[in-house]
């Protein structure tokens, strides 16, 4: 695992820190995932 | 010395005793020459708190962070603060936050955290935890906060004060600190609901008048809500006639604080993404990981999320249709202790604390709604599970619908309002 990581956007993320991150974005996909489902049934 | 005078040294002082024991409040600011050339007016010397996010002439603006400790001090004050001012009021201090109004806790890490007034072991609620505390506590009877997903109506409710968000653009945002620009407004906190008219009046003079014989709901689904929420949702109905009486069923209000989030996420990373490159590791833990994650977040996401922003925004313009004001909870539970991390939510489960304290607020946010929490009494006799904090109902209408809400609040605080909490104080 390298010890810290970019992002695109120039931010630099220790590697230490990489699992929380990656938790907290995947919430996110997950939140959007979801509502591509309800927008996809008609909402 | 006169009577304004000894209101806002009074204030001041009271500030200053309390702030060891709740952790509500950063600065206790030097009153007296204020006090001395307030101008006269409808506010004429009424001590106000301001949020640590509003620009104060003079003063670093820090937003509850340790990042902001060299920027450089306002030039003037905050569009709002200066109405305040300029209508008689006296800024005496300024409050605790979340960092950067990062969160729903007022738990910071680098100012500590602000306790709840009527049980020192709960959260005051967030992110304007401080203001709606020095309320609570009768340190001031306003306090400025900001409201982004619900953020001056949690603390409002926890802490059981008047909390009024108006609609988005109705108070100038300038010299605010930004959180997600979209989603920012201005909020406040007061002792009563003639208190939070008369702040309207002063920053918003043009808001339209009441709409006389409102038609009133309640709005669900409530299978979010806690025992006690739905408790004191179903004391308002009972004090306005309409226990019972048929429930407008509003859009799914898990996939509506879904989309909020994501778009606070978003334009929360744009916000700071210039000290995110350059100092994230002085950000506190919170803030820099959901900062960072807002960072990450595909670019279709915030599509998605604007897409049923725009969804909801025909779905509440159709609802208002036939309805005026709505009654829901503010918060789904009474505040949480500090170390409780997850909150039981009646037909949900057991869910995280946040984002879950704003299921409730969120939609009103998103939408640019005005919506106000009024405190609810809950007698410390009853015997029932957290006897005696405090919880607000929620009333939210339509656009220009502030004057409505606070008419209908009135109503409701003297029929079932909350003026022993107040006395209740721990």
């Amino acid at each position: 695992m390298p010890e810290e990581i970019a992002v695109p956007s120039g931010i630099v993320v220790p590697a230490d820190e990489q699992p929380l991150v990656q938790a907290a974005v995947d919430e996110h996909v997950h939140r959007w995932q979801l509502l591509r489902e309800l927008i996809e049934a008609g909402a | 010395m006169s009577v304004a005078t000894a209101s806002v040294t009074d204030a001041a002082e009271r500030l200053a005793a309390h702030r060891e024991g709740y952790g509500h409040v950063y600065d206790v600011l030097d009153v007296a020459a204020a006090a001395r050339d307030a101008r006269p007016g409808p506010l004429s010397g009424v001590p106000f708190a301001v949020k640590d996010l509003f620009d104060l002439a003079g003063r670093v603006t820090r937003s509850g962070s340790a990042l902001t400790a060299d920027d450089a001090p306002a030039a003037r004050s905050a569009a709002v603060v200066r109405a305040l001012e300029a209508a008689g009021a006296v800024a005496v201090g300024v409050t605790a936050m979340d960092e950067f109004a990062h969160g729903f806790t007022t738990i910071n890490d680098h100012f500590g955290t602000c306790r709840n007034p009527h049980d020192p072991a709960r959260i005051a609620g967030g992110s304007s935890g401080g203001s709606a505390a020095a309320v609570a506590l009768g340190d001031v009877p306003v306090a400025l906060g900001s409201d982004t997903n619900g953020s001056g109506r949690v603390p409002a409710s926890l802490c059981g004060v008047v909390g009024l968000k108006p609609g988005y653009g109705v108070v100038s945002t300038e010299g605010m600190a930004p959180f997600a620009p979209g989603l920012d407004h201005v909020s406040w906190f007061t002792d009563t609901v003639e208190r939070a008219e008369a702040v309207l009046d002063a920053v918003a003079p043009d808001t339209a008048a009441a709409t006389h014989s409102p038609r009133v709901a309640a709005a669900g689904p409530q299978g979010w809500a806690g025992a006690e929420a739905l408790a004191a949702v179903d004391a308002a109905l009972g004090a306005l006639g309409l226990l019972g009486s048929a429930t407008v069923e509003l859009p799914p209000l898990d996939r509506t604080l879904d989309a909020s989030l994501l778009i606070t996420a978003a334009e929360g990373a744009e916000v700071h993404h210039d000290r995110l490159r350059r100092d994230r590791a002085r950000f506190g833990a919170s803030a820099r990981i959901g900062l960072t994650a807002g960072a990450l977040l595909p670019a279709g996401a915030l599509v998605t999320a604007e897409r049923y922003r725009a969804v909801l925004r025909e779905s509440y313009a159709a609802l208002f249709e036939s309805v005026d004001v709505l009654v829901l909870p503010t918060t789904p539970v009474v505040a949480p202790l500090i170390g409780e991390r997850e909150v039981r939510l009646g037909d949900q489960g057991v869910r995280g604390r946040e984002p879950s304290l704003g299921v409730f607020t969120a939609p009103f946010s998103l939408l640019g709604l005005p919506a106000v929490s009024v405190p609810i009494r809950r007698r410390r006799s009853s015997g029932a599970a957290h006897d005696g904090l405090p919880l607000g109902v929620q009333l939210a209408g339509a656009s220009g619908s502030e004057r409505t809400l606070l008419a209908v609040a009135r109503m409701l605080v003297e029929r079932c309002g909350a003026d022993e909490l107040g006395a209740e104080v721990a």
